[in-house]
């Protein structure tokens, strides 16, 4: 299905541009932190910045092994229902 | 299933511009609020796809263990349809002619009855289709939902929530209403308590009838017997019955004839029955008619002793069949008036057929012709002509049960005025609840899970 595909190739480049994006702003977010801006607001809008680039990573990272586990619950949860009984007509 | 693995993958989208979105370098609060949210919206729509067969199966699961089961549901609705539509005849013809006779107030009095009683149908059409619209449909409204959630930045969010919502809530929910519907019945301790039949009358080859009418004799506990006739709706038939029925027959009457079927003097309790709730027992099986090889609008084909059927072939102006008969048989024709029997012939050898006698069916009148058939293979064609419109008899009383005894005359006037308002009211005040269910629930969906991440 072309939407499908579609998805799937925006998916790769969605995650290729997020990494650079962390990369990016941890970089920004330190070079804030480090600068001599004597502004205190300065430093905490650094220190947002690192916070959330390292957030992000680890909610990229560990996107796979949150919809494996999801996938897994449900296939385990799936096989162990009872059937629900049926009336039959002669 | 293409559409969930679409959502699915929506969903991965979201989840990954949800991450993107938290390693922005610009460092506004409302554009890095969607970071989290977008995570959050995409970890409930996994979950969504992924459980979709289990919640369905627990759906059904719920539904089994309250007892409602949807082919039974559709037979109550169309019985109770057809009781609307034919007290609504009933309380006009009575007042067309309290109308002849002049009497204005009563006249008025029940064109108000009538007019309430027509709503109330229309009420229960509306139950009707909408029921038969989810039973074929649901899973598609669901799937539907959930794709419309899936979409990224909560854009249909709240759409997708109620479809899903309304159309799990609606399977749930409406198999459960005529359990819904007894709850009146069971104030003041006063249990009258029903059976529903719904049955389907078979040639004895098992092909069924699409028309006729049968004659169902009820054997009361108290030995009474009481003979009711009913009409044949594309194949089935349907009656609600009192409890203290012993045993039951069902006879074809057909072109002036009743045929035994395989149901004489069955107890209720082989009837493949089953309790939907405490009160209501509903009641399904097939009834084969011994004799009948044929019917169609007016001609009945029937033999003795017995052949078996190889096969056959019909249209509106003849039938041939291949019969193998293992004794000499003999075979009835049996038409209204408004049939012409042409031509019957035996292995391609035109027959003499013999007018046996004549009968009245209700107000048609008709005659029975027959020939024998020979031991052995044999091919039988019988060619007709029809003329006119009438087939089957229109006119056909069909006896209404009376009310039972109550030990207080308060509780009867209490139990009548709530099972008359929940008569009429009843479809539209289900249908209320059912949607408004559905909006809860779709509330907790569409509300969003709150979760706190940083």
């Amino acid at each position: 299905m072309d939407i499908a595909a579609f998805i799937k190739d925006l998916i790769v480049k969605v995650v290729a541009i997020a990494w650079l994006l962390f990369i990016l702003s941890w970089i920004i977010g330190w070079a804030i932190k480090g600068s001599p801006i004597p502004m205190g607001k300065a430093r905490r809008v650094g220190q947002g910045l690192i916070e959330d680039a390292v957030w992000g990573a680890f909610w990229v990272a560990l996107g796979s092994t949150i919809f494996w586990l999801i996938s897994y619950i449900a296939t385990s949860l799936g096989t162990s229902f009872p059937a629900p009984p049926q009336v039959e007509v002669p | 299933m293409d559409l969930l693995v679409l959502a699915y993958d929506l969903s991965l989208l979201t989840f990954v511009l949800g991450a993107m979105i938290y390693g922005i370098p610009i460092p506004i609060r409302g554009l890095k609020r969607w970071g989290p949210r977008l995570i959050a919206d995409s970890i409930m729509v996994s979950i969504l796809v992924s459980f979709f067969t289990v919640i369905k199966g627990f759906a059904d699961y719920i539904l089994s263990l309250l007892g409602g089961d949807w082919s039974t549901f559709i037979a109550f609705m169309y019985l109770d349809v057809t009781t609307r539509i034919s007290a609504i005849l009933t309380v006009s013809s009575i007042s067309m002619y309290f109308k002849m006779l002049g009497i204005a107030p009563l006249t008025r009095v029940l064109g108000m009855i009538v007019s309430k009683l027509t709503w109330s149908t229309y009420m229960a059409l509306i139950l009707f289709f909408y029921a038969l619209f989810i039973k074929y449909s649901h899973t598609t409204l669901m799937i539907l939902g959930i794709l419309f959630m899936a979409i990224p930045f909560r854009i249909a969010r709240n759409v997708g929530a109620f479809l899903y919502s309304l159309a799990l809530v609606s399977y749930v929910m409406l198999p459960l209403y005529p359990m819904f519907m007894s709850t009146t019945f069971r104030l003041g301790g006063i249990s009258t308590s029903t059976i529903f039949i719904e049955g389907i009358i078979t040639t004895y080859t098992g092909t069924s009838l699409d028309s006729g009418y049968i004659v169902l004799q009820l054997h009361g506990k108290d030995n009474s017997t009481k003979r009711l006739t009913l009409p044949v709706y594309s194949g089935k038939f349907y009656i609600d019955l009192k409890p203290d029925i012993r045993s039951i027959d069902v006879r074809a009457w057909l072109c002036g004839h009743e045929f035994y079927t395989n149901v004489s003097s069955t107890p209720i309790n082989e009837l493949n029955c089953r309790n939907l709730s405490s009160s209501i027992m509903v009641c399904r099986f097939k009834a084969y008619t011994q004799g009948l090889l044929y019917y169609d609008s007016g001609l009945t084909l029937h033999l003795y002793p017995h052949c078996s059927l190889i096969s056959m072939n019909t249209s509106p102006q003849y039938v041939v069949a291949f019969l193998n008969c293992s004794e000499r048989t003999k075979l009835f024709i049996s038409l209204v008036s408004s049939i012409d029997l042409q031509s019957v012939f035996i292995d391609n050898k035109s027959v003499v057929v013999e007018k046996e006698y004549c009968w009245y069916w209700e107000d048609l009148q008709g005659c029975t012709y027959t020939t024998n058939i020979d031991e052995g293979i044999h091919s039988v064609a019988i060619v007709i002509e029809r003329n006119g419109e009438v087939f089957e008899p229109t006119s056909v009383s069909t006896s209404v049960e009376s009310f039972s005894e109550s030990r207080n005359i308060v509780e009867a006037l209490i139990t009548i005025s709530c099972s008359i308002y929940l008569y009429i009211v009843g479809a539209l005040l289900y249908l209320i609840m059912i949607v408004s269910i559905a909006n809860g629930l779709a509330r907790f969906l569409g509300g969003g899970i709150r979760f706190r991440i940083v």
